[in-house]
């Protein structure tokens, strides 16, 4: 209840809310929870950088 | 029906030595001979992907062989998609996987041999590129280009040594270990996979003591189940290893293949990358499960690496040009064991068999070494020369794209830059940093990435893009104008031959991952070793001073591949996509309503 | 120790030699139900039959009445104690025969290694030899000498670190004899086989007598400085009704069936 807070447009709160709602989630809060997570988790979770271009590096075309 | 798909075959190569070349001659003055239009652009995985849904990239969904994440814009490949398991169990070190991991094909559409097997025709495709995973299907097929090695990536190398005079540590698809030796005795520590079931991801180690003598140029190698002898200048067999992830339930099998190059003053050592052993595979290369480890009773370990020519270490000047060759007629050895052995047992139905060799040489040897580079070729004459002893089988033989040389490197970002479509942070910046790392994307209007696209900083798409969807086409004409106007500084000659852009000159509507312009180089242009990973270097074109000389990444129209058959064609210029619809035709399979191209005959 | 070992190997071979018109699993599987038959004749004669037999009628009967009284979990958990006592009883009653049967048995598995375990080097595949000695090896590898069915394919390589030279040779033609080595002036000899199996190959030879115990298919090695000579063999496997495995796990298999099966008709109590 006193953690940080962030603020939304209007338009995107109602739009949360009925995706909220339609999707099945207990409140809005949880649902921006959950896709916060996802999209953090993607970015976190991929591999670093320089993991990503060594990776590639066998194909012989790149540097 | 067998069909051969043999990538970078080049039709004026052929023309040139029709006369050394007696098999594919006869093959022509029989049969048929064409140049085949490519795909946009003309890569192998994009190519090939054509081949195999008879789709073009717009409706298969692989325009490069790196595409780009829009939330990041970092480079990833085009082909496969690993996802590690979303839910696991921490216990000390280790992550247990409570849901599985999934490595995932990034190809749409459905594959030729898919519907002829809905139609109960049988059929074996061998080493697809982009076919990695192999499309799900009770035929029988084998993962090809597009396939990692057990760390995961397109193939990386090791090199031990205690040379002083080598000093790098990380090369462009290897990496380089010093070694400390007592009496004549060192280990290497090969990497196998990271452990994905270690929080900390380590990687999983096996070690190989090695003994050199102290005066003779030999060494002994002591593998935890074996041991062997080389001399200097010799290749090891395959050797197999088990790397350990939890002691005693789960390890991961993987072969690899060691050269002794030097054994005094220095000990110098390659190792190759450690390939997936097909008889234990630790990802999916087969459809079925069991058809790897068939081959690999029948015939032995084998190659199963997507590109397994050693490019990268000849480029590193780790292996000589001479060691190069040896190195990429091992792997064409392997391939034609397989071929024979396919050849052998093939009745009816069809075989598409695929050989990397004439692309992979072609790279290193194009326009300099035709002695050389005439001599793969024959080889690949060779195993075409026993196709056509099948009787009563008709034969279609195909190439991706031709060759080219590839003199100048042009720096697209850099370009972008100095026609202040992208901006740095600092102008001092400039240089081979990778990724776009000194790019202010809040005022950059387009970048380029892989080896033939340029990106919008698209509002909407791009994550913080600025270009907005009403100047989308305006921006796009502005900088295709300019890129048409691009010259030489040094020779005063044009660039770039031709500009595509995704939306106009694709059918299919798969366009999520495509490139807004698809830049056409003129031949001995190619977008440079840094634009690929998105680097922003001073100059904004550069001569190739790699050994890789020759490349086929430029205009479609500059490249062609080539289309031979023991029939005649009917169709006067055909295009990749003909290939599936010629040979579901050929079954009288229907294609989907997807499909694009003609019959052939 | 030598004659005692040349003795049980002239037997074996005697035998194999016997069924060698037949696969090799056949003869494997005489000597597997042979050799259960034979512990089953040492077991009654070395163990108490009569106290086996009234510990084995208590195992039935603390079982018979656990699950009687399974709804009593005091006697339940007080027929659990007993059967782990007479468990302990019935361990401890085995345990004399178990020991009269380790030395012979582990005699037998060591000698059927090198008829079974081993695969004679195959052709045109460089396969490796190796000397261990006490010291060194100072100055040039020993000298050795090969049959022309073979090729030394590389330079002999001195592991100083581990006192040992490994040669690589390539058998060219079949071929069963021996590899002669110069060492301090002394000939040393080495048996070795090539071409296609079943046969007798003998592993290592060493020179203490006590190690020829574990290595017993050759004489233990006389001259002094060299601790043993051996050649790196594939391993075999047994092909039984199309699988393949390793034949140790047959005679496992077979020696056990045929004790349980033929314990009635020796009246032995197991």
């Amino acid at each position: 209840m006193f953690g940080p807070s962030i603020k939304l447009n209007k338009d995107l709160w109602e739009r949360v809310k009925r995706c909220a709602s339609a999707a099945g989630y207990s409140s809005p809060e949880e649902f921006v929870e959950h896709v916060l997570e996802r999209e953090l988790a993607k970015v976190e979770g991929a591999a670093s950088d320089e993991e990503i271009v060594k990776k590639l590096q066998g194909l012989g075309y790149i540097d | 029906m067998i069909v051969l798909g043999i990538d970078g075959m080049d039709p004026v190569f052929l023309e040139r030595h029709w006369n050394s070349l007696p098999n594919l001659n006869r093959l022509r003055q029989r049969g048929d001979f064409r140049r085949l239009a490519t795909t946009i652009p003309p890569q192998s995985p994009v190519a090939w992907s054509t081949v195999s849904t008879g789709l073009d990239p717009g409706g298969h969904g692989i325009f490069d062989f790196i595409h780009r994440d829009p939330a990041t814009r970092l480079p990833i490949s085009s082909m496969a998609e690993v996802t590690a398991a979303s839910t696991t169990l921490h216990i000390g070190p280790y992550l247990l996987p409570l849901s599985s991991g999934r490595v995932e094909s990034l190809r749409a559409g459905r594959t030729f041999w898919q519907l002829l097997g809905d139609h109960g025709v049988p059929a074996t495709v061998i080493r697809m590129p982009a076919n990695f995973p192999p499309a799900e299907c009770e035929q029988e097929s084998l993962a090809g280009m597009g396939t990692p090695d057990l760390n995961g990536s397109f193939g990386t190398f090791t090199f031990f040594t205690n040379d002083p005079a080598e000093r790098r540590t990380q090369i462009s698809g290897g990496r380089i270990v010093r070694l400390h030796i007592e009496s004549g005795s060192t280990v290497l520590h090969i990497h196998g996979p990271p452990n994905t079931l270690r929080a900390d991801h380590a990687t999983r180690d096996i070690a190989v003591q090695v003994h050199a003598d102290p005066t003779a140029a030999a060494a002994r190698f002591d593998m935890p189940e074996q041991q062997f002898v080389l001399r200097q200048g010799e290749w090891s067999d395959w050797q197999r290893a088990d790397f350990r992830l939890i002691a005693g339930l789960k390890s991961v099998s993987g072969i690899f293949r060691i050269y002794l190059q030097q054994v005094h003053p220095y000990l110098r050592i390659y190792v190759s990358p450690v390939n997936v052993d097909p008889n234990d595979p630790a990802l999916p290369l087969s459809t079925p499960k069991r058809f790897s480890r068939t081959l690999a009773a029948e015939l032995g370990p084998f190659y199963t690496q997507g590109i397994a020519e050693e490019t990268s270490a000849f480029r590193a000047g780790i292996l000589s040009k001479p060691e190069f060759l040896v190195q990429s007629r091992k792997v064409l050895a392997d391939s034609l064991r397989m071929f024979r052995y396919q050849l052998n047992r093939f009745s009816s139905g069809l075989l598409f068999y695929y050989f990397s060799s004439i692309d992979q040489n072609s790279h290193m040897l194009w326009g300099k070494y035709e002695a050389d580079l005439l001599d793969i070729y024959r080889k690949v004459d060779g195993a075409v020369g026993e196709a056509m002893a099948q009787p009563n089988t008709e034969l279609l033989i195909l190439s991706d794209h031709g060759f080219a040389p590839f003199d100048r490197a042009v720096h697209l970002n850099t370009w972008l830059m100095q026609q202040g479509y992208l901006t740095l942070n600092n102008p001092s910046h400039m240089g081979d940093a990778e990724e776009f790392a000194h790019v202010n994307w809040e005022k950059t209007q387009a970048y380029a990435l892989g080896l033939n696209g340029i990106y919008l900083n698209l509002y909407g798409r791009e994550n913080g893009g600025v270009v907005s969807l009403a100047d989308k086409q305006d921006l796009l004409d502005e900088i295709s104008q300019k890129l048409l106007d691009f010259r030489d500084p040094v020779n005063g000659e044009h660039v770039i031959d031709k500009i595509y852009f995704a939306d106009k000159v694709y059918r299919g509507r798969n366009l999520k991952n495509a490139p807004d312009i698809i830049v056409g180089f003129r031949r001995g242009y190619r977008a440079s070793w840094q634009t690929a990973l998105g680097a922003v270097p001073a100059a904004a074109i550069e001569d190739n001073t790699q050994a890789w000389i020759g490349d086929h990444c430029m205009a479609a129209d500059e490249v062609p591949g080539v289309l031979l058959s023991n029939r005649k064609f009917q169709v006067g210029n055909p295009e990749m996509t003909d290939i599936a619809a010629t040979i579901l035709n050929e079954f009288g399979v229907p294609g989907t309503r997807e499909m694009l191209g003609r019959m052939v005959f | 120790m030598d004659l005692f070992h040349t003795v049980v190997n002239a037997v074996l071979r005697a035998f194999v030699a016997l069924f060698s018109w037949a696969p090799p699993s056949v003869g494997l599987t005489i000597i597997s139900a042979s050799a259960g038959m034979g512990m089953l004749w040492v077991f009654r004669r070395t163990s108490d039959q009569a106290r086996i037999r009234r510990v084995k009628k208590k195992v039935y009967a603390h079982l018979l009445e656990m699950r009687v009284y399974s709804d009593e979990p005091a006697l339940t958990w007080r027929a659990q104690r007993s059967l782990l006592k007479v468990n302990v009883q019935y361990l401890l009653l085995t345990l004399p025969p178990c020991l009269f049967l380790a030395v012979p048995v582990a005699v037998l598995l060591i000698h059927v290694e090198a008829f079974y375990g081993r695969a004679p080097l195959e052709l045109a595949r460089p396969a490796l030899v190796t000397a261990a000695f006490d010291s060194g090896p100072e100055g040039p590898a020993p000298e050795l000498t090969i049959p022309p069915q073979f090729d030394i394919s590389a330079p002999p390589v001195r592991v100083l670190s581990e006192h040992q030279v490994s040669w690589r040779v390539l058998p060219r033609a079949p071929f069963s004899g021996e590899l002669t080595f110069a060492i301090n002036g002394r000939k040393v000899t080495k048996r070795v086989v090539a071409g296609r199996g079943p046969a007798f190959v003998p592993g290592r030879r060493v020179r203490s007598v006590w190690a020829s115990f574990w290595y017993p298919d050759e004489p233990h090695i006389s001259a002094p400085g060299i601790e043993w000579i051996e050649v790196s063999y594939p391993g075999a496997v047994i092909s039984v009704f199309g699988w393949q495995i390793p034949w140790l796990a047959w005679f496992v298999i077979v020696s056990m069936l045929s004790a349980l099966l033929l314990k009635k008709r020796f009246g032995v109590t197991l």
